[in-house]
């Protein structure tokens, strides 16, 4: 007696998971299928750039003489003839963030030469220069020497999309040599955004990774770029000799902060204006913005 | 009053008494001296006899070598982390010959590029290396007399005395330069005269400058308490009878004024070589000897090692085996400082000459007939090749041997410089690697490999990839090395963005209340820069910027401070913007054109002359400003001089605004170039700049190396440029 209304209520619930779960995996599979779509179309537009950083250490730290290192960071093609954009701070060897850090007591100077640019399965690279950056938005240009007739994938920023707090984003990137630059994607949620010092989308992990990496919507969509925002000189309210005070004000600015995509294609036409290349590049078009 | 009167009357007393006291102290030693006298006549007169006799000895001593004494700077270059290094040197040395001869210690000429010695009347002289000898720490340098103020002046000249004629207790003076303080004299007596510095566990060892390069072989040491501290290397040790008895050389930081010098018989015999033959020629047997005081032997030395396929190997010498006599002498080493003298006197041999030794294997007796061979340098010579990152070293003998190397063909990498062509090769050299051929051609040896290197560089086009062949712990390896030009290239620039030439500061809310102005939350104008359209336009120091463009700016805190900034950063250059200020508390509003964001310092565009080792650098808007320059000042800004480099030894700062070179006003950066090409050109002897420093002119006089950068001898060819 006491049975029979049990086995009825599990009965019942189970008819009523049965559905649910079949949808669960079905938004599952559609998820996956989006994020391998994504993966597929919006890679071919990644670059890893190479340089020779020459270092120069300044104030205390000076004296060991100039030092050369090789460095590799993660690009993003937003022209169709090698217009790159990476991160300022990835393409500096941190030297701007350590120099805020230090605040003027000693630091570095750092200049990225013998530019490289691997494109696909490339491992040579080919040649290209630094246009221009901007250090205040973390951003920096590249651009190939030599395209020839060649034409590249590449993301439009103009067409970004504005993200929701809560919605998924994916960033893409590209892993070092020893995984053979291979494309993979981060997934995070929106969870802030900065209206001070400018706006910004705050993912909700700070793992994201490499900065310059470029984040989109689950479709594919252009949501903005990863960068890091460090305050002027006299924003920080530590003096140079109180570097724990110093690290702390850093603490929010070094984490991954998505620049939006229209701030993005807005800087990508003030650099090319800046380096005056905007009618000869094919470039203007590609990034929009007046 | 009377508590004054107390105290005035208690003072008196003490100095009474102190005055007492100290009669009384006087007065005993007074008799205590008169009762000396009285009981030991003869000693006090001895001893001021002594003293007398002792001052007159030690200026004798000191007048007859002083004068030779002279302070030698050295401008070194030296090899590692795949480049060359430049560094300044001091130490002393003494003029042994009329012609302008002086010994010193071969540290102290050790990359030596460049030399200046500055006599006893202070005239500064240019001297050249005749001769080193790392195995003895003894070089020799040669005075230019035609620099000479007094082309008839006769230098002072210091005698070489007997070393084997001191004993401990004799009275030395050592003289020289210590921490590069000229001409100082010290005073001590010899502590030892056969110091040996071998470990004290290993009665064979053997002392080294570098992993290569050994010292200390052939001669003991004089110790003496005489002071002696870095700068003194290469000084005179001096006797009583104003003779130069020895090269000091060596001293201890924390042993008490412990000094070593090399005794002047060796020293002499190694600078009359020098001079001779610019090096020391020396007899090699290829054993190393030990003494047997531990071994339980009689007589006798030990045959610690044997060099393989050397002169003892193949006259059939084994380890082992235990010398009884040389030529017919017996010989027997006990102590370690009975060492140095045998190797001497087996190295002293002519070269090619032999040997008979009587030995003793187990219970046989032997003997060996030895011809002896040249004694090889120990380290060989050492290049750097910039624009492929890497420093070479030339192999010697003694260099294959200790690393297992079949032989001497091949060039070993000393060491590679980060990001450069050597280590951006796959797989990337490294050090200790032996480069073994490039694109097929051999490379045996340092003067190859810089042929090679010369004739690609002065190339008109660079191979895109060179193919290396290289050794590398007996593997042989092949590998891809693209070189490049070694060239400079100008900072990346800033993105240009909208600007107003005013400086602020935040005015918060408790500074705002404070000034009586509540409501004046904005950015108070700290300066308006001058010759910008903010100081076209009414804008002064004072305002409180409150809105832009209608937006009100409200700084919170500190952590707004660029706020105003950068929101005009936001802003398009050449667009109009409305300023909205409070001057003394009723607002204004300001309309201006947006300029565009001036150039930094770090953005600023430089040039780097390798013919005088410096950096410069474009003047710019803010250096401007903050040296108060208007546009009648002109120039380049020195942003880095290379240590040791032309520049910095022609006195040139960071900082310094280049104004004029030679006849040349320098207007900015091209006429900067325009004006050391033709100095490259003429290549004076001496070039002037002229430079601001902070409100004053200085005349700064740069002597340049303008002798040819590379050259077909290895030894000469070590600063690669191109």
């Amino acid at each position: 007696m006491r049975l029979k209304p049990l086995s009825g209520f599990v009965t019942i619930c189970a008819c009523a998971l049965v559905p649910a779960a079949h949808f669960d995996n079905r938004a599952r599979a559609a998820e996956a299928d989006e994020f391998r779509k994504l993966i597929s179309e919006r890679s071919s537009a990644l670059v890893t750039v190479k340089s020779v950083l020459k270092v120069k250490m300044t104030g205390f730290m000076s004296g060991g003489g100039d030092q050369e290192s090789e460095n590799e960071v993660t690009g993003v093609m937003v022209g169709p003839r090698g217009l790159i954009l990476c991160s300022n701070t990835q393409l500096l060897g941190f030297s701007g963030t350590l120099n805020r850090m230090m605040g003027g007591m000693g630091g570095m100077s750092a200049t990225p030469t013998d530019l490289k640019v691997l494109v696909g399965d490339d491992t040579e690279g080919v040649e290209a220069e630094l246009l221009a950056r901007d250090s205040e938005l973390d951003l920096a240009w590249v651009r190939i020497k030599d395209p020839g007739d060649k034409t590249f994938e590449y993301i439009d920023f103009s067409k970004g999309a504005k993200p929701e707090i809560g919605q998924r984003v994916v960033a893409l990137r590209r892993l070092g040599k020893f995984f053979a630059r291979v494309s993979v994607a981060l997934e995070d949620r929106i969870g802030g955004m900065t209206a001070k010092p400018r706006e910004l989308y705050v993912p909700t992990g700070s793992g994201m990774g490499a900065l310059g990496m470029p984040v989109f919507l689950p479709d594919g969509q252009p949501v903005g770029v990863l960068v890091t925002q460090t305050p002027d000189e006299e924003e920080v309210e530590a003096s140079p000799m109180m570097m724990l005070s110093r690290m702390s004000s850093f603490q929010d600015s070094m984490a991954g902060l998505i620049l939006p995509a229209s701030d993005v294609a807005r800087a990508t036409a003030r650099a090319l204006e800046t380096v005056g290349t905007q009618s000869d590049s094919g470039e203007g078009s590609a990034s929009g913005e007046p | 009053m009377s508590s004054g009167v107390r105290h005035e009357s208690r003072l008196s007393v003490r100095r009474a008494a102190s005055a007492i006291v100290f009669l009384a102290a006087a007065a005993g030693t007074a008799a205590y001296a008169q009762e000396e006298r009285e009981l030991w006549p003869a000693n006090v007169e001895k001893a001021d006899q002594l003293r007398r006799d002792m001052r007159e000895m030690v200026a004798l001593a000191r007048d007859r070598v002083f004068p030779a004494l002279v302070n030698i700077k050295v401008i070194t270059v030296r090899y590692f982390g795949g480049k060359e290094h430049k560094g300044q040197a001091v130490g002393s040395g003494t003029i042994i010959s009329p012609e302008g001869y002086i010994l010193t210690n071969f540290h102290v000429a050790r990359n030596g590029k460049k030399f200046k010695c500055t006599l006893a009347d202070k005239q500064e002289i240019s001297a050249e290396l005749v001769g080193e000898d790392p195995l003895t720490d003894l070089a020799v340098l040669k005075l230019d007399l035609a620099e000479l103020k007094d082309s008839q002046m006769r230098l002072p000249v210091a005698r070489f005395g007997d070393s084997n004629e001191l004993v401990i207790g004799d009275t030395v003076m050592a003289m020289g330069s210590p921490w590069a303080l000229s001409r100082s004299v010290t005073l001590g007596i010899v502590s030892n005269t056969e110091r040996v510095l071998t470990a004290s566990e290993d009665d064979a060892g053997e002392m080294y400058f570098d992993e290569d390069q050994r010292t200390g072989i052939f001669n003991r040491w004089i110790q003496h308490d005489a002071a002696i501290n870095p700068g003194n290397s290469g000084g005179p040790l001096v006797n009583l009878k104003g003779e130069f008895i020895g090269v000091n050389t060596r001293g201890t930081f924390f042993g008490g004024d412990m000094g070593f010098a090399i005794p002047s018989n060796v020293a002499s015999a190694v600078a009359a070589a020098l001079i001779e033959h610019g090096e020391v020629p020396r007899s090699w047997l290829g054993l190393d000897l030990k003494p047997i005081k531990k071994s339980g032997l009689k007589a006798g030395v030990l045959v610690n090692s044997i060099v393989k396929d050397g002169p003892a190997a193949r006259a059939g010498l084994q380890a082992g085996d235990v010398i009884l006599e040389i030529d017919g002498d017996p010989v027997t080493v006990w102590f370690p400082e009975e060492v140095p003298p045998l190797l001497k006197r087996l190295a002293d041999r002519p070269i090619g000459s032999a040997v008979t030794l009587s030995c003793r294997r187990g219970d046989e007796g032997r003997e060996a007939r030895i011809v002896t061979e040249k004694l090889e340098k120990d380290k060989g010579d050492e290049a750097s090749f910039r624009a492929w990152g890497l420093v070479a070293v030339d192999i010697t003998e003694k260099m294959a041997r200790e690393r297992r190397l079949d032989g001497t063909k091949g060039v070993l990498i000393d060491s590679i410089r980060g990001g450069n062509p050597a280590q951006l090769a796959e797989p990337a050299l490294a050090g200790e690697d032996i480069i073994k051929s490039i694109d097929g051609k051999p490379i045996d040896n340092l003067a190859a490999l810089v042929k090679f290197y010369d004739e690609l560089m002065e190339s008109e086009e660079f191979p895109e990839y060179l193919l290396v062949e290289f050794d590398r712990q007996g593997k042989n390896h092949i590998t891809l090395l693209k070189p490049k030009p070694d060239k400079d290239v100008d900072p990346p620039r800033e993105v240009a963005k909208a600007w107003v030439g005013v400086a602020v500061q935040p005015v918060v809310n408790k500074l705002a209340v404070k000034m009586g102005q509540p409501e004046a939350l904005g950015f108070r104008i700290t300066r308006v820069y001058p010759g910008t359209v903010a100081a076209c336009t009414d804008l002064e120091v004072g305002d409180i910027i409150t809105e832009l463009n209608g937006d009100r700016m409200k700084p919170r805190g500190m952590q707004d401070a660029g706020m105003f900034h950068r929101q005009v950063r936001r802003l398009y250059v050449d667009d109009d913007a409305t300023i909205t200020v409070l001057r003394r508390g009723a607002p204004q509003t300001v309309t201006l054109k947006l300029e565009r964001t001036k150039m930094t310092p770090e953005e600023a565009r430089r040039d780097h002359n390798r013919d005088f080792e410096m950096v410069v650098r474009e003047v710019t808007f803010f250096d401007r400003d903050e040296n108060r320059w208007d546009d009648s000042v002109n120039g380049v800004i020195v942003d880095h001089v290379e240590r040791a480099g032309w520049a910095q030894l022609g006195g040139l700062y960071p900082g310094d605004l280049v104004q004029r070179i030679g006849e040349f006003e320098v207007s900015g950066l091209d006429g900067y170039r325009a004006a050391m090409e033709s100095m490259t050109e003429a290549e004076p002897e001496r070039v002037v700049f002229v430079v601001l420093r902070g409100i004053r002119t200085h005349f700064q006089y740069v002597e340049p190396d303008w002798s040819p950068a590379t050259s077909d001898k290895p030894s000469e060819s070590n600063d690669k440029k191109e």
